[in-house]
């Protein structure tokens, strides 16, 4: 039995309910492999792709902080920010990693240097979910 | 009877406010539309969080010394209250502001005579303008906030009323909302945010996994969750001012309809009996020849 891969914001589902052979996922210490039969399991996310396999064909989107719950072959993505492929726009995506590269080299607390990294890596993310390649 | 220019005047000018309550009314149709749509886009989200805070909660042992689990859970004695109070930006929607202004007033009431001191936080335009005038101390207004917003918008607000909560600035948060039932019913709601209420733990989660700790997701789950809890209070009371709108220009419409039936009869009364009495002149000044 397959898993079913879904992806939600509190703005809008990006993926619903597709089914798919493995999943993995940025988890907050490391990437999360998930395949069927997987053990239940509760993580905080990180910043990078959820990327998923169904039928030769790979998926992937990019995701900036939250949580996942596998459940029962279920993978729920609860996800802070969400981009698929298809709607990354790399230019805003450039332009965006540059500035949040900028802002890391004058920012002053820690928070911030942490905020920043984070926008860096979620722009990173972006442009290596539009990167990826269609076939598995 | 009336002067036949004068009624043909204000048949004109019902009809121009008629051409504008009838404008407005599309236009909050689609911006109720777009408004619903956010609603229910946020519906998986909502269901997911809900799901995983409560398989969360069975694995988090309470602590030994009954101290909360997370600064967001404490139940004070309650002495300072706050109230965010969310109302429309905008007017010509019925009684929706009013209604929210007026079951916030009650709730301030009710939180005073349980001796409590309280403050508010305003969302949207016409409550702004309504609690400014009055005594109760706001601590934030934003005049506004539904011209434009997102989670983000939201999860700021959000942040801040935690952080006044868990500083010991207030021991209670409520918010007051119009919420949306269907197009034609809105209903004002008030709820107690924090100290936040748990979803009862979900019965038979069974042994799972949690990266790093069930401790340290429970501890990012539950801000996350009032921030979310604060974005669906502005996604339904959006819906429920365009909702609102919406009926209230239907209504305003179908009045000026009615009134220019009215006036068109009576203009057209006033124009026969014009009529008439010319032709009565002419025969009685025929008549007075002969």
């Amino acid at each position: 039995m397959p898993l079913t891969l879904t992806v939600v914001t509190p703005e809008r589902s990006v993926v619903e309910g597709v089914p798919a052979e493995s999943v993995t996922l940025p988890g907050e210490g490391g990437e999360l492999g998930i395949l069927p039969g997987h053990a239940a399991l509760v993580a905080l996310l990180g910043v990078g792709i959820v990327a998923w396999t169904s039928g030769g064909r790979r998926g992937s989107v990019a995701v900036r902080g939250g949580f996942v719950q596998v459940a029962d072959d279920a993978v729920r993505v609860l996800a802070d920010h969400a981009v698929p492929r298809d709607a990354v726009d790399v230019a805003a995506a450039r332009v965006e990693k540059a500035a949040a590269e900028a802002r890391r080299l004058t920012v002053s607390g820690s928070e911030e240097l942490d905020d920043a990294n984070a926008e860096a890596a979620f722009a990173d993310a972006r442009l290596a979910a539009a990167a990826a390649p269609e076939k598995a | 009877m009336a002067n036949l220019i004068d009624i043909r005047r204000r048949i004109r000018s019902v009809k121009s406010t008629q051409q504008i309550t009838k404008a407005m009314k599309m236009v909050a149709a689609s911006k109720l539309r777009r408004s619903q749509e956010r609603v229910l886009a946020a519906r998986p989200y909502a269901r997911t969080l809900e799901a995983t805070l409560a398989a969360v909660l069975t694995r988090v042992a309470p602590r030994e010394d009954g101290t909360p689990l997370h600064p967001l859970l404490e139940t004070r004695p309650a002495k300072r209250a706050l109230v965010v109070a969310v109302s429309g930006d905008k007017g010509l929607c019925g009684a929706l502001n009013t209604n929210a202004n007026r079951a916030t007033g009650q709730l301030l009431r009710d939180l005073t005579a349980r001796k409590l001191a309280v403050s508010l936080v305003v969302l949207g335009r016409k409550g702004v303008d309504f609690w400014k005038r009055r005594s109760v101390p706001i601590v934030d207004a934003r005049p506004g906030i539904f011209q434009r917003f997102d989670y983000q918008t939201a999860a700021r607000i959000a942040r801040e009323i935690g952080t006044r909560f868990t500083s010991g600035d207030f021991d209670e948060v409520w918010v007051v909302y119009n919420e949306f039932r269907s197009v034609l019913s809105q209903v004002v709601e008030q709820r107690r945010l924090l100290p936040l209420a748990l979803p009862a733990a979900a019965a038979d989660a069974g042994d799972a996994l949690y990266e790093p700790s069930a401790e340290a997701i429970l501890s990012r789950l539950l801000p996350r969750n009032l921030e979310f809890q604060l974005f669906r209070v502005l996604l339904e009371a959006n819906a429920a001012f365009y909702a609102s709108q919406m009926t209230a220009m239907e209504g305003a419409s179908k009045n000026a309809a009615e009134l220019i039936d009215s006036l068109t009869l009576t203009y057209n009364r006033a124009r026969q009996a014009k009529i008439t009495k010319e032709l009565i002149e002419i025969v009685s000044g025929a008549e007075a020849l002969e």
